[in-house]
């Protein structure tokens, strides 16, 4: 399924926009990841794409619906959100925050089929989180946290998964873990678009690099293009020195 | 933990019925009983005090706790603070002002039977005051809390103002403010008792929503709650559950605050557990307090509000104690 968003402009004061007639796509099978200093729209534009947020003009797709259109239980079916932080002070524990994942799928009075159980579990498993389990939430650690909640999301069993700097919090295996894992929810045929603040390790899993500024999508293309010296030095107001082969960032270097 | 407090109304029923400033003996209770199920009414002095004093105040009281339990729980579920109850957000000041100036100005008027009306009238007028102050602002449930505690403080200062010039009904109108079921009839059952039935069902139905709420509104939208739909859904049950109970009752106390609490303690955070403990368990509490409160110093009697506060304070004290002031609704 793909998710557009068609020209929108968003301003939390309408007076000032912090997305400006942007338009963009992700499409199954492929990660597109979302660059950019901070305060530059990337997970505005990331919450209008399910739309959790309402532009004040254009419009958001996803499928043939309008998001505008859409409930948030329909949304949910078919998008999923990592959100950015989650505060621990949830009074569940990890498998029951995973289950808060199933919640479009219940039935009007919220029975838990076998079904959902098993999707829980395997999704814990999936995020290397299933012994903590019955843990509390907010007794794990920031990386474990994190992981429940990409647990959750994936058993909210939707086509698009949007993440909102999901390697916040984790260390370099989990991160390198979970890229890992977002290119085999693309193989599988999700459509993936996260928030990406790391430039050293993320575009070598990124199909799709976007580089926003000030509210424009100024860059978009593979990530080697994209993240060019130039576009970098532009975007963050920094000099940066840039070195691609093959995909793969062979030298960086900021001043 | 339902169908233990469920088993525990019986017993705790039966007692009501046997207690009071007149002593009945319980052979004579069981023989007015089986008279009254072959379908003759109560015809002696005893069998009117079982049956028309005991009985509908037994059911009152559990109809009433019963809907301070839910409205407990989902003001706190609304706030996503364990701090929360019906009078933060001023639904039982609006409706003790509303009955205050009904037994008042207009009580002679329209006959005492419509006091209750008012009350109820106020207390809704008041939450929909709050619900509009609350949705210019940009945080809901903080402006919610904010603005209720402002109207709150005002209708206490409305509320002063009427026992400061109420003369010679001043008594009447302190009694009924400090709450007490003393006055329970069959008609104030037949008020309470499908409201609370119909916010048990509302609560039921909001219970997987009313879980996925405590992660925070946001998320709760990106997994598929409808957090504004919810949000109106529990205030509209708060308000309706507590200003008719207020307005049957006058204001009890920290049944509201400390039953979802206790219950939280025992069976997790789960709404679709909760909900049904909280009513039974809300029922339960104020049928206890209330046989308390006309027998220990009987026959005199202390008003219930005052005994639940005496109870109840201590007790949240000690719970904050144990689980550290501040913690998340768990």
């Amino acid at each position: 399924m793909n998710v557009r968003a068609e020209n929108i402009t968003f301003g939390y004061d309408p007076a000032e926009p912090v997305l400006r007639n942007v338009t963009l796509e992700v499409v199954p099978g492929r990660v597109t990841a979302l660059f950019g200093p901070n305060g530059c729209g990337k997970s505005t534009l990331l919450r209008c794409m399910n739309g959790s947020l309402r532009p004040q003009s254009g419009r958001v797709m996803i499928g043939d619906g309008c998001a505008g259109d859409m409930t948030p239980c329909e949304v949910a079916r078919q998008v999923a959100v990592v959100p950015q932080e989650t505060p621990p002070d949830v009074p569940f524990t990890a498998a029951e925050m995973v289950m808060l994942g199933r919640y479009a799928r219940w039935d009007a009075w919220g029975q838990e089929s076998p079904e959902d159980c098993e999707v829980v579990r395997a999704c814990l498993e999936r995020m290397n989180v299933a012994d903590l389990a019955d843990r509390p939430f907010s007794h794990l650690s920031g990386g474990e946290r994190q992981r429940v909640v990409i647990a959750r999301a994936l058993a909210q069993q939707s086509q698009v998964l949007l993440m909102d700097e999901p390697a916040l919090h984790l260390d370099i295996a989990h991160q390198l873990e979970l890229y890992r894992l977002v290119r085999e929810l693309a193989a599988e045929g999700q459509a993936v678009l996260m928030v990406c603040h790391d430039v050293f390790l993320g575009p070598m899993f990124v199909d799709t690099a976007v580089l926003m500024s000030g509210g424009n999508i100024v860059a978009l293309g593979p990530p080697g293009d994209v993240l060019s010296s130039k576009n970098l030095s532009a975007a963050f107001g920094v000099s940066a020195s840039i070195a691609w082969t093959d995909a793969r960032l062979v030298r960086a270097a900021f001043s | 933990m339902v169908a233990l407090l469920l088993a525990a109304m019986l017993p705790a029923g039966l007692v009501a019925l046997l207690v009071g400033g007149a002593t009945i003996s319980p052979q004579e209770v069981l023989r007015q009983c089986g008279q009254v199920l072959a379908g003759q009414p109560p015809e002696d002095v005893a069998g009117r005090i079982l049956f028309e004093t005991r009985l509908p105040r037994i059911v009152l009281a559990l109809a009433v706790g019963a809907a301070m339990g839910l409205a407990g729980l989902a003001s706190q579920t609304l706030f996503r603070n364990p701090l929360a109850s019906p009078y933060v957000m001023g639904v039982s000041s609006g409706a003790a002002v509303g009955a205050v100036f009904g037994m008042l100005l207009v009580g002679k008027v329209i006959g005492f039977a419509g006091v209750p009306l008012i009350s109820v009238a106020c207390g809704l007028a008041v939450t929909g005051g709050v619900f509009l102050l609350a949705r210019r602002g940009s945080h809901f449930g903080q402006s919610l809390l904010l603005a209720g505690i402002a109207i709150s403080a005002f209708c206490s200062a409305l509320t002063a103002a009427a026992l400061y010039l109420a003369g010679e009904r001043l008594q009447m109108l302190v009694f009924w403010l400090m709450g007490g079921l003393w006055q329970a009839t069959w008609r104030d059952v037949l008020v309470m008792t499908p409201v609370t039935f119909t916010c048990l069902a509302a609560a039921l139905f909001l219970a997987p929503a009313m879980d996925v709420a405590l992660v925070g509104d946001r998320s709760a939208r990106d997994l598929g709650v409808s957090v504004r739909r919810l949000q109106n859904s529990l205030l509209v049950l708060v308000a309706v559950a507590t200003s008719v109970a207020v307005s049957l009752t006058g204001v009890i106390g920290f049944i509201g605050l400390i039953v979802p609490h206790l219950l939280r303690l025992v069976i997790g955070p789960g709404h679709r557990g909760l909900v049904p403990a909280c009513a039974v368990g809300g029922a339960l509490l104020l049928l206890v307090a209330d046989t308390l409160a006309r027998t220990v110093a009987a026959p005199a009697e202390v008003p219930v509000g005052i005994l639940t506060a005496l109870v109840g304070a201590p007790v949240f004290l000690w719970l904050l104690q144990r689980r550290g002031v501040g913690r998340p609704a768990a």
